[in-house]
C-alpha cells in the first residue's frame, strides 16, 4: 500500500517536470511581413535550447545573400541553490527580395535532444517598388545630373535601383599571397546627405590593407541602362589570401541618408508667387531625410595554392613582382669598426610579408638583427614600394672574409613562375684596429669554448639499408617457431639416444655398480650369522667373497681376473688412501690365511669381521 | 664492437631469415634509394619524400628509411609527418641515437608543450633495458638462450659426475630465466608494432571532447605533431591520453596511428 502511494507521488512530481521540459522548447521564425522589391532583409530563427542539425527551408522567390549564421548564448542561474540553465540559438539569413509577389516560406526544422521541432511558416509579401515599375528612363530628360542640390524625385520610398553598392574584385582566382583589389562602389540616383558604413565586409583568411580613405570620396557619373548614376568608390582594399581555398566575403552593410524634397501642401496659398517663394530650393526647408540600409553583394574568392613544382628551397612567402639588390658600404675596414650591408627589395606585391633573406655571415663577425625600413605606398592600383634590410656588421678579428652570395626567391603570379635572384659575393678585408696590440703576445692562452651556432637535425642515414618486408618480424614467424620446436625435438632425440646407448653398453656393469655395496653388506650379514654359530670355514668364505665381490662389482672386473696387485692398482688409480688399501689387502690376506691354514681361528673371527666392515665402508666413502 | 655485432646480427637476420636475395637483386630499388639520397643532399626535399614513400609503398621498410623520410618532412617544415616517421623508425630501432636526437628537435618545434608525468625509476630502467635491442634481436636471443638451456639440461640429465650435474642444473635455471625474458621482450615489441597503441595529431588544431560525441564538452585543444596514446576506440572516435595524463576523445581522422 505504502509502495503504491509512493509511486503515485513520484509520478505526480515527475510528470509535470517532463511535460514542462517538452513544453519549454520554442522554435520560432520571424521576418517582416511586407518588404519592397529589391530590399535585403533578415529572417531569424530562434530556439531556446541547444539544438543541432538545423535545416533551413528553401527560400523560393528570394535570393539568399548569406546564412545561416549561427549565434549562441547560454546562461546559468543559481537561485536558492537551484540551478537553471537557458540556452538560445539564433540562425540568421540575409535575404534579398528580387521578385515581387507573395511568398510562403516553409518551416525550418531543428533537432533538440533527439526530437525534431518545426518552426512556424512565414508569409512575406514583396511589393513592387515604384521605380522598377515605371518604364525605363527614356522618358526622362537626359540633362538632369544627379547633384545633391537638385531634387529628382518627390517624397516616397527609395527603390533598389536608386541606391546600391556593388562589390567587385579584379581577380577572383588568385594565387595564395597574390594581391587582389576589392572595390565597393556606391551608385546613387538621389542626392545623399550622409553615408555610414555599419558593417565593413570582413576578410577572414586574408591580410588586407585599405587603399583609399573613406573621407576622400571621388565622384563620377556613369550611365547604366540609360540611367545616369553618381558613383563613388567608398572602400577599396588590397587583399592577400593567406591560404588556399574558397573564401566568401560577407556583404558590406551601409546606411545611406537620402535627401528628398517634400511637397508642402500647406504652403500652397493659391498664389503662384508665394508658392514659388516657399517652394524655392533656397528657402524651402522641407527636405525629407530617408534612411536606407544598403547591402553589397557577397564576393567569392577562390585562392589557389602556389605550385610546388620548381619551388626554390629558400622561398618564403613573397608573391609579386620584385627587384632585389644588395650592397655594402665599404670593402676595407679595421677591426671593431662597423660595416653596413643593405638589402633592398622593391616592387609590387605582398611586401609586408617579405622576410629578411637568410645570410650566412662569417662567425667572426658580430651581427645584429637587421633594421627593417619599409616604404610602402597604397594607391588605388594596389600596394607597391620598397623594403630595405640594413645589417650592421662588426668584424672582431682581422683577416680576409667572404660573405657568400645569398638569394631571394619570389613567385610572380602574372607569369606563374618562381624567380630566384642572387646577390654578389662580397669580399671584406679587415685590418688590425688601433686597440689591438701590434705584436704577438704570449701571455696566457686564448682558449674559447666551442660556439654552437645553430641547431639542426642530423643528416640522413646512407646505404646500405637493412630493408625488410613491412610488418614481417622474425619473432612469431613460422621460422621462429620452427627453430624452437626443432631445438626441443633435437634435444629429446639426443637425450633419448644417449640414454639407450648407455643402457645397451653398460647395463650389467651399471647394475653391478649400484648393487656392489648392497651385495657386500648382505654377504657380511650372513658372515655375521656364521660368526655367531662359530662356523669358521663358512665365515671366512663369506668374508672373502664379500671383499672380492665388492671390488669386482665396483670396478666391473670379472672375478677370474682379480688378484691382489690388480686390486691395489685399481684402488690407487681411484685415489684411495694407501693406508686404507693396505688395511683392505691385509684383511683379504688374513681371510685367505685363516681359510687355508690350521690353528685357532675363532679368536680372530670377530676382528676380521670388524676389519672387513670398516675397510669396505672407508673405501666407499673415499670413492665418493 | 657494437656496430660489428649489429652488422653480424643483421646479416644473420636478413641474409638468411628473410629471403633477401629478392631484395638484393632489385636494381630498380637501388636506383630509387640513390636518387632519394641525392635529392635530399641537393635540397629537393619534396622529391626525396616522394622517393622514400615509394620505397615504403613497395612494401619494404627499415628504420633508416623512416628516419630519412622524417628528415625530409622536417626540412619541408611538415612536423606531423616528420614526427610520425621518426616514431616509426624508433619502433624498429629503439636505441638509435640519431633518431632520438632528431625526434627531440622536431618535438621542440611543435605547438603543444606538454609536461610529461615522470615515470618511476624502475619503469625507466625497464624501458631502457628492453629498448636496448630491436624485437628481432630479442627473438634471436631467446632462441640462443633456449638452445643453451637445453644443452645445460642435457648435461644435468646425462652426466654421471655430481659436479657437472650441479653446474648443469644451475646453468639451466639461469638460462631458462634469460630465455623467458628475451621471449617476453620480443613478444612485447611484437604487440607494440601490431596493436598501434600511439598516434600523432595530423590536423593543425583539434578540440579534444569529453565523450565520443560532437555535442559534448570541449576539454582542451591539441595541435599538429603532438603524440597521444590510444586507449580505446568507438565508431569513428578514439580515446586518447596525452603525456601529462589528460584523457579525452578525438575523431579518428585527426590522427595517424602507429
Amino acid at each position: 500500500m505504502k509502495r503504491i502511494k509512493f509511486l503515485v507521488y513520484t509520478l505526480i512530481f515527475i510528470i509535470p517536470v517532463i511535460s514542462l521540459k517538452s513544453q519549454d522548447i520554442e522554435f520560432t521564425a520571424s521576418a517582416p511581413s511586407t518588404v519592397s522589391q529589391g530590399e535585403t532583409f533578415q529572417i531569424t530563427y530562434r530556439v531556446n535550447a541547444k539544438g543541432d542539425k538545423f535545416k533551413g527551408p528553401d527560400f523560393k522567390g528570394f535570393d539568399v545573400v548569406s546564412g545561416p549564421n549561427v549565434s549562441q548564448s547560454s546562461s546559468f542561474q543559481f537561485i536558492n541553490g537551484k540551478m537553471s540553465q537557458s540556452n538560445e540559438q539564433i540562425y540568421t539569413y540575409l535575404i534579398h527580395a528580387s521578385e515581387a509577389g507573395t511568398f510562403d516560406i516553409k518551416p525550418a526544422s531543428i533537432v533538440v535532444d533527439g526530437k525534431t521541432y518545426y518552426s512556424n511558416a512565414l508569409r512575406i509579401t514583396v511589393e513592387k517598388s515604384a521605380t522598377s515599375s515605371t518604364p525605363k528612363s527614356s522618358t526622362k530628360p537626359r540633362s538632369t545630373p544627379a547633384t545633391p542640390t537638385e531634387p529628382i524625385q518627390s517624397a516616397g520610398d527609395l527603390s533598389q535601383d536608386d541606391i546600391f553598392v556593388k562589390a567587385y574584385v579584379n581577380k577572383s582566382n588568385p594565387y595564395v599571397g597574390e594581391q587582389v583589389i576589392i572595390t565597393y562602389k556606391l551608385y546613387t540616383k538621389v542626392p545623399l546627405a550622409n553615408i555610414r558604413i555599419n558593417n565593413l565586409g570582413t576578410f577572414p583568411g586574408f591580410w588586407s590593407q585599405d587603399l583609399i580613405k573613406s573621407d576622400q570620396l571621388q565622384q563620377s557619373t556613369e550611365i547604366i541602362n540609360g540611367q545616369e548614376y553618381v558613383t563613388a568608390e567608398i572602400k577599396k582594399s588590397a587583399l592577400f589570401p593567406l591560404k588556399s581555398g574558397t573564401f566568401k566575403i560577407l556583404p558590406l552593410e551601409m546606411e545611406a541618408t537620402a535627401t528628398l524634397i517634400k511637397q508642402r501642401k500647406r504652403f500652397s496659398t493659391g498664389d503662384p508667387f508665394f508658392d514659388q517663394f516657399f517652394n524655392d530650393a533656397f528657402f524651402n526647408t522641407g527636405y525629407e531625410r530617408i534612411n536606407k540600409k544598403v547591402y553589397s553583394n557577397a564576393v567569392t574568392i577562390n585562392a589557389k595554392p602556389l605550385p610546388t613544382a620548381g619551388r626554390p628551397v629558400d622561398f618564403g612567402s613573397a608573391v609579386g613582382n620584385f627587384k632585389f639588390s644588395a650592397q655594402i658600404d665599404r670593402n676595407q675596414l679595421k677591426t671593431n669598426e662597423a660595416l653596413n650591408l643593405k638589402v633592398t627589395i622593391s616592387g609590387s606585391g605582398n611586401l609586408d610579408m617579405v622576410e629578411a633573406p637568410n645570410i650566412s655571415f662569417p662567425t667572426e663577425f658580430d651581427t645584429y638583427d637587421p633594421k627593417v625600413n619599409s616604404n610602402i605606398s597604397a594607391s588605388s592600383s594596389g600596394i607597391s614600394g620598397t623594403k630595405t634590410f640594413e645589417y650592421l656588421i662588426i668584424p672582431r678579428t682581422p683577416g680576409k672574409y667572404i660573405i657568400k652570395p645569398f638569394t631571394f626567391s619570389y613567385f610572380n603570379p602574372s607569369t606563374g613562375r618562381y624567380y630566384t635572384e642572387t646577390s654578389p659575393e662580397f669580399t671584406i678585408e679587415v685590418l688590425k684596429g688601433a686597440d689591438q696590440p701590434g705584436g704577438i703576445t704570449y701571455s696566457g692562452v686564448n682558449q674559447q669554448d666551442i660556439k654552437y651556432i645553430g641547431t639542426d637535425i642530423r643528416y640522413i642515414k646512407l646505404p646500405p639499408y637493412h630493408l625488410r618486408p613491412i610488418g614481417v618480424t622474425f619473432f612469431a614467424s613460422k621460422l621462429y617457431y620452427g627453430i624452437l620446436i626443432g631445438l626441443i625435438v633435437l634435444f629429446g632425440l639426443f637425450t633419448f639416444g644417449i640414454k639407450t646407448m648407455q643402457k645397451r653398453r653398460g647395463d650389467v656393469g651399471l647394475m653391478r655398480l649400484r648393487k656392489a655395496t648392497s651385495v657386500a653388506t648382505k654377504r657380511l650379514k650372513t658372515a655375521h650369522a656364521y660368526l655367531k654359530n662359530q662356523q669358521e670355514a663358512q665365515f671366512y668364505n663369506e668374508i672373502s667373497a664379500a671383499l672380492w665381490g665388492y671390488i669386482s662389482d665396483k670396478f666391473n672386473i670379472p672375478l677370474a681376473e682379480l688378484s691382489m696387485e690388480n686390486v691395489e692398482n685399481k684402488l690407487l688409480k681411484k685415489n684411495v688412501n694407501p693406508q686404507t688399501i693396505k688395511a683392505f689387502i691385509d684383511t683379504l690376506n688374513n681371510c685367505e690365511f685363516a681359510r687355508f691354514a690350521p690353528g685357532n681361528k675363532s679368536e680372530n673371527m670377530e676382528q676380521v669381521y670388524k676389519e672387513a666392515l670398516s675397510t669396505i665402508s672407508r673405501i666407499e666413502q673415499e670413492l665418493k | 664492437m657494437k656496430t660489428y655485432f649489429k652488422y653480424l646480427l643483421s646479416i644473420i637476420l636478413i641474409g638468411f631469415v628473410f629471403q633477401a636475395q629478392v631484395l638484393r637483386g632489385n636494381d630498380n630499388l637501388h636506383a630509387l634509394l640513390d636518387s632519394a639520397t641525392s635529392a635530399y643532399t641537393k635540397g629537393f626535399y619534396s622529391d626525396a619524400v616522394v622517393y622514400y614513400e615509394k620505397v615504403l609503398s613497395m612494401g619494404l621498410e627499415s628504420a633508416e628509411i623512416y628516419y630519412n623520410l622524417g628528415n625530409a618532412y622536417f626540412k619541408l617544415n611538415e612536423l606531423a609527418p616528420a614526427i610520425y616517421n621518426y616514431e616509426k623508425a624508433l619502433m624498429l630501432s629503439p636505441s638509435d641515437e640519431d633518431i632520438l636526437f632528431n625526434l627531440k628537435i622536431a618535438n621542440s618545434r611543435i605547438t603543444d608543450k606538454i609536461d610529461v608525468v615522470p615515470e618511476l625509476f624502475f619503469q625507466r630502467w625497464w624501458k631502457s633495458f628492453y629498448r636496448l635491442f630491436p624485437g628481432d634481436t630479442w627473438a634471436l636471443f631467446s632462441l640462443i638462450f633456449f638452445g643453451l638451456f637445453l644443452s645445460a639440461l642435457g648435461i644435468f640429465l646425462l652426466s654421471k659426475r655430481v659436479t657437472y650435474r650441479k653446474i648443469g642444473l644451475w646453468a639451466a635455471v639461469v638460462l631458462l630465466v634469460l630465455a623467458s625474458f628475451s621471449f617476453a621482450f620480443a613478444w612485447k615489441d611484437q604487440s607494440r608494432q601490431t596493436e598501434k597503441r600511439n598516434g600523432i595529431i595530423f590536423e593543425p588544431a583539434v578540440v579534444v571532447k569529453s565523450s565520443p560525441d560532437e555535442a559534448s564538452v570541449d576539454l582542451f585543444v591539441l595541435h599538429e605533431g603532438t603524440k597521444v596514446e590510444i586507449q580505446d576506440k568507438l565508431d569513428k572516435w578514439v580515446k586518447i591520453k596525452i603525456a601529462n595524463g589528460n584523457v579525452g576523445w578525438l575523431p579518428a581522422t585527426t590522427l595517424k596511428e602507429y
